[in-house]
């Protein structure tokens, strides 16, 4: 006989198989829906990839600013040493002070780590000819400095 | 082989009528809210938001979706089809899918997994695909700009998002919502936890892509950002998701930080009389509008930082102000033990 415990998680287990199951066909009816309903229509320019109304040039398949990989490499040595503390979390009790004293040393480590990729410019988007500028006393004579510093992909 | 009664069908029958219920009552929450927030922002700006549709506009959600389903299923012959197609699943399912882990009350939830926090991590990390991927099929430059800002964004936030909610779970001892919940029972780890209750209302707002930090959709310099080329329901399941994000980064803020379905209780005093009655959830809805109306009222008041201010207050700010408050809950923890466990 089953015992009421393993009934409530096989409930549990139905009722997640069945949550997961109706989200995605939920998803599907409404793709699916659309599809059939929505009308169909041909216009001049509409094929266009849409860049406020100037004609598009070139692929979109850019060469990007290397500081975005950058980001997805600091994400994954952070992350990583997320995982290791989040293991240290449920057992902070139980391997007390000696554990508190691995993970600060631990900690410290990355956070050296940290202020090295901080030292070295890597946290920095602007790029290094106009860092540390400030930017109210250069930038009133230089109208187009002015328009770099608010530059987001440089 | 164990068999079931039909006793035991029927407790299995009424968990998955449940997690339908739970379901369609986060979708149409989320539509609601869209009109909600509009009349909200209106009524906060002065305006009059949509007010025609039936009494106070409430059915402008159901005009609005009769609309977008007999919108053009457009799909651009220069996108990527099968990745532009799959882009907007995964942002309505992704935070959808954590739900499943969202204690309602104590009856109301699908399951009391042992890793519903990690798997709130996990569905985090993966809507962040939906928007990497609108940005890539959509083949256009807005759109890949924005799905470029929203991946690094969203990875710079969830870094220290983690970190900040370890702090409860050493305090509860457990990554199961509902043991948290059970550990609140005395006092809200609003106070001991207020550090990490600050880094994660802003990593949320950052992973839910809210204003201020919808740098991915600025709409002064990026159009529409990565759903610049996505029109009708597959626009409509982005919006969704997001209105999705917002109800689940409520109705986790309340959980790890206000105690869940639970009366008011600080600091091990009780604020809530046990002669009166207590209604689970109501407490719940009750705290999680509340945080709902924060994030619209966040929207309302704050303008949107530069690009490079979002990263540095991510990498230089946040991040070592949750390890340093993940090392202060530990010392904290240890000093009030007792004796050393001996072991």
């Amino acid at each position: 006989m089953l015992t009421p415990d393993k009934i409530d998680s096989l409930a549990q287990q139905w009722a997640l198989g069945t949550f997961i199951v109706a989200t995605l066909l939920l998803c599907a009816a409404m793709l699916a829906v659309s599809y059939y309903l929505g009308g169909r229509y041909q216009g001049r320019a509409k094929n266009d990839p849409f860049e406020s109304g100037i004609v598009s040039v070139g692929s979109a398949q850019l060469r990007l600013s290397a500081k975005f990989y950058l980001i997805g490499m600091f994400f994954v040595i952070f992350d990583v040493e997320a995982l290791f503390l989040y293991a240290w979390a449920v057992a902070v009790r139980e391997v007390g002070w000696p554990g508190f004293i691995e993970a600060c040393i631990f900690i410290v480590v990355l956070f050296i780590g940290l202020i090295y990729i901080w030292r070295i410019g890597a946290l920095a988007w602007s790029p290094e000819a106009r860092r540390n500028k400030s930017p109210v006393s250069t930038n009133n004579h230089l109208p187009s400095n002015h328009a770099n510093q608010t530059g987001v992909m440089s | 082989m164990n068999t079931l009664t039909y006793a035991n069908i029927f407790t299995i029958g009424i968990a998955m009528l449940k997690a339908i219920i739970i379901l369609i009552a986060t979708v149409a929450g989320a539509g609601l809210l869209s009109w909600i927030e509009r009349r909200v922002l209106g009524w906060w700006q002065d305006r009059y938001g949509p007010n025609r549709v039936g009494p106070f506009g409430i059915f402008q959600f159901g005009a609005d979706m009769i609309k977008l389903f007999f919108k053009e299923d457009w799909t651009p012959p220069f996108a990527d089809v099968f990745i532009f197609w799959l882009a907007p699943v995964i942002g309505m399912s992704a935070l959808l899918f954590t739900m499943a882990v969202v204690p309602i009350t104590p009856e109301w939830g699908i399951t009391d997994s042992q890793v519903g926090l990690l798997f709130f991590l996990a569905m985090a990390g993966v809507a962040v695909y939906a928007v990497l991927f609108a940005g890539w099929a959509s083949n256009s430059k807005y759109a890949l700009l924005g799905g470029l800002r929203s991946a690094a964004q969203t990875l710079s936030y969830e870094v220290f998002m983690g970190i900040a909610l370890m702090g409860v779970v050493m305090l509860a001892n457990s990554f199961s919502l509902y043991t948290i919940i059970e550990a609140q029972k005395d006092g809200w780890f609003i106070v001991p936890q207020f550090l990490g209750f600050c880094a994660f209302v802003v990593a949320g707002v950052a992973v839910a892509h809210r204003s201020p930090f919808d740098l991915p959709e600025a709409e002064q310099e990026l159009a529409a950002g990565f759903h610049t080329e996505y029109a009708g329901i597959k626009w409509a399941m982005f919006f969704v998701g997001e209105y999705v994000g917002v109800i689940l980064v409520s109705a986790l803020t309340v959980i790890l930080f206000f105690g869940g379905w639970q009366e008011p209780a600080l600091l091990g005093y009780k604020l809530w009389p046990d002669f009166l009655p207590v209604y689970p959830f109501i407490w719940f809805a009750l705290k999680t509008s509340i945080f709902i109306m924060l994030f619209i009222l966040i929207r309302a008041a704050l303008p949107r930082p530069r690009y490079d201010q979002i990263m540095d207050a991510g990498w230089k700010f946040f991040l070592p102000l949750s390890l340093a408050n993940l090392l202060i809950t530990a010392a904290v923890i240890l000093l009030q033990q007792p004796v050393a466990g001996g072991a």
